[in-house]
């Protein structure tokens, strides 16, 4: 007589392809857990948001770095090209030239060139630049504020807790994705994000 | 054994000492933390302080009202010929009465950025590239074509024939007919026939006639005002840089004007918010308003006048129109 509620003896070939189904299985699913893990937790990184940022000048003395990661960036398409830039030119001054004393940066990292009659083009030296905000708070009380303050990603060492951050008195950093990690003006910021 | 006076004696010294030590101590720490305070100022500070008080002496003007726009942006003011108020901002046009009561609402398409209102109490309007004309009771009347792609209409000035368009976009003023035909470009670079050229590094870019019927244009970067024939022919300017108060400030000012009756200026800047008046040939005689009046950072403070001379300042950051009046000296 047969008992009928026996199982059938499981046969090599049947276990190794139920073994490989399984494996198959686990590693689909592992690989898809995996690419959803790390699309759902990208790496965050700091920035300075221009649009809250003080220019209390924190941002050049309180980086771990011995030189600040925070430097001074242009919108150009923003900029108004003017021969009295209050970015550039102490205020008050009655010379519209280069020399030292009529410069606002302290460390002569705004560069002016001529263009045309009357425009000049400002770039930044970021060897130079200390990340004081001081141009930026000239340009912003007078100009455009093409000019401001920007965590440069090749410098920052993105630590845990920015000490510039702790510091700042208008809580303008945050945390922004690495795919986005400036917060730009102007045509740049259009380029930026359509990149 | 000591005896219960040498105990007192011997405590009194001990206690003299204590109070002299904690004296020192406290003194000392005192002028240690005064003089880091002192040693954090920082000399190099961007600092235009004693510019915001230059001129406090030739203030002639007090407040002697104010007008709350329930608005959230306001861009725009202008007194019409029955001293009515009209204030433009977010998608509407606000008209008030001579006493600051809300009279009526126009409700647009868009902003206006400035506007106009003519002896007809017809309302010129520029919204961004392009202007809409509007009767008193707030029907539209036209809306004009487009001044091209690059167009950022910023003043309006209307004569008896001719309507005058500031283009911050293009730098110059357009004149229309008051079907709203182009007729010239009014302030494009010409050396043959001495016209600087405008120079508007940030939308603000002003224009007014004059009771002589002259137009008068805000060449902001060149901290001048210019005066043109309604044909556009450059006749003289005046102005110059300066942060003292005698001067426009700043890259580009004055970023508003107005003309009283008897043909001075009332102008008003930005960096330095601040208002002044000049003679008809640019000699400063008067301040309406100094920095400490206005809210760090306030910018676009449009003007306009009536037919008593008062001034009203449009201040954009604290939503208000703010009415000054010559005082009696």
């Amino acid at each position: 007589m047969i008992d009928k509620t026996s199982k059938k003896p499981l046969k090599r070939r049947d276990f190794i392809r139920k073994s490989l189904h399984a494996v198959a299985g686990l590693t689909i699913g592992g690989l898809a857990g995996i690419l959803f893990s790390k699309s759902s937790s990208e790496e965050m990184v700091w920035q300075l948001d221009p649009n809250i940022c003080i220019q209390c000048e924190k941002c050049s003395v309180n980086c771990v770095l011995p030189h600040s990661a925070v430097k001074c960036v242009h919108s150009y398409s923003v900029c108004g090209y003017c021969d009295l830039c209050s970015g550039y030119l102490q205020p008050g001054t009655k010379v519209r030239d280069t020399g030292a004393e009529s410069q606002l940066c302290p460390s002569g990292a705004l560069k002016r060139t001529y263009v045309e009659d009357p425009y000049f083009e400002y770039t930044i030296d970021e060897k130079l630049c200390v990340g004081c905000g001081k141009c930026v708070k000239g340009c912003n009380s007078f100009g455009n504020g093409s000019l401001y303050l920007q965590t440069r990603h090749d410098r920052c060492l993105n630590c845990n807790q920015c000490s510039i951050a702790r510091r700042c008195p208008s809580q303008a950093w945050n945390r922004v994705p690495a795919s986005r990690s400036y917060i730009l003006k102007g045509d740049e910021k259009k380029k930026f994000l359509k990149s | 054994m000591l005896s219960f006076k040498q105990k007192k004696k011997r405590l009194l010294t001990i206690a003299v000492i204590a109070v002299s030590v904690a004296g020192i101590l406290y003194f000392g720490y005192k002028a240690i933390r005064d003089n880091s305070a002192r040693s954090q100022g920082n000399p190099f500070e961007y600092d235009i302080e004693d510019f915001k008080k230059s001129g406090a002496a030739l203030v002639h003007y007090t407040e002697v009202g104010q007008i709350h726009i329930e608005l959230r942006f306001v861009s725009g003011v202008s007194v019409g010929p029955d001293d009515r108020i009209y204030v433009s901002g977010d998608d509407s046009l606000l008209i008030f009465n001579g006493d600051g009561i809300l009279h009526s609402t126009i409700s647009m398409v868009g902003p206006a950025y400035c506007l106009f209102v003519d002896k007809n109490h017809d309302l010129y309007l520029g919204m961004d590239d392009h202007v809409e004309v509007y009767d008193r009771r707030g029907a539209k009347k036209s809306s004009w074509e487009s001044l091209g792609e690059e167009a950022i209409i910023t003043s309006i000035a209307v004569s008896e024939n001719n309507v005058f368009v500031a283009d911050a976009g293009n730098h110059i003023v357009w004149k229309l007919d008051k079907s709203g035909n182009r007729l010239k470009r009014i302030g494009e670079k010409d050396e043959a026939r001495d016209i600087p050229g405008f120079i508007i590094p940030s939308p603000f870019f002003d224009v007014a006639l004059d009771p002589d019927g002259f137009l008068w244009v805000a060449n902001t970067g060149r901290h001048s005002l210019e005066n043109y024939t309604k044909d556009g022919d450059f006749r003289t300017s005046w102005g110059e840089f300066s942060m003292e108060i005698e001067g426009f400030s700043g890259c580009c000012n004055p970023s508003h004007f107005a003309i009283l009756e008897d043909g001075s200026f009332v102008t008003s800047e930005k960096g330095l918010a601040r208002v002044k008046v000049y003679n008809r040939i640019g000699e400063l005689v008067s301040v309406v308003a100094l920095p400490d009046q206005f809210i760090e950072g306030t910018v676009g403070l449009d003007l306009a006048v009536d037919s008593s001379q008062r001034i009203y300042v449009l201040d954009p950051r604290q939503k208000l129109v703010r009415i000054f009046e010559k005082k009696q000296l």
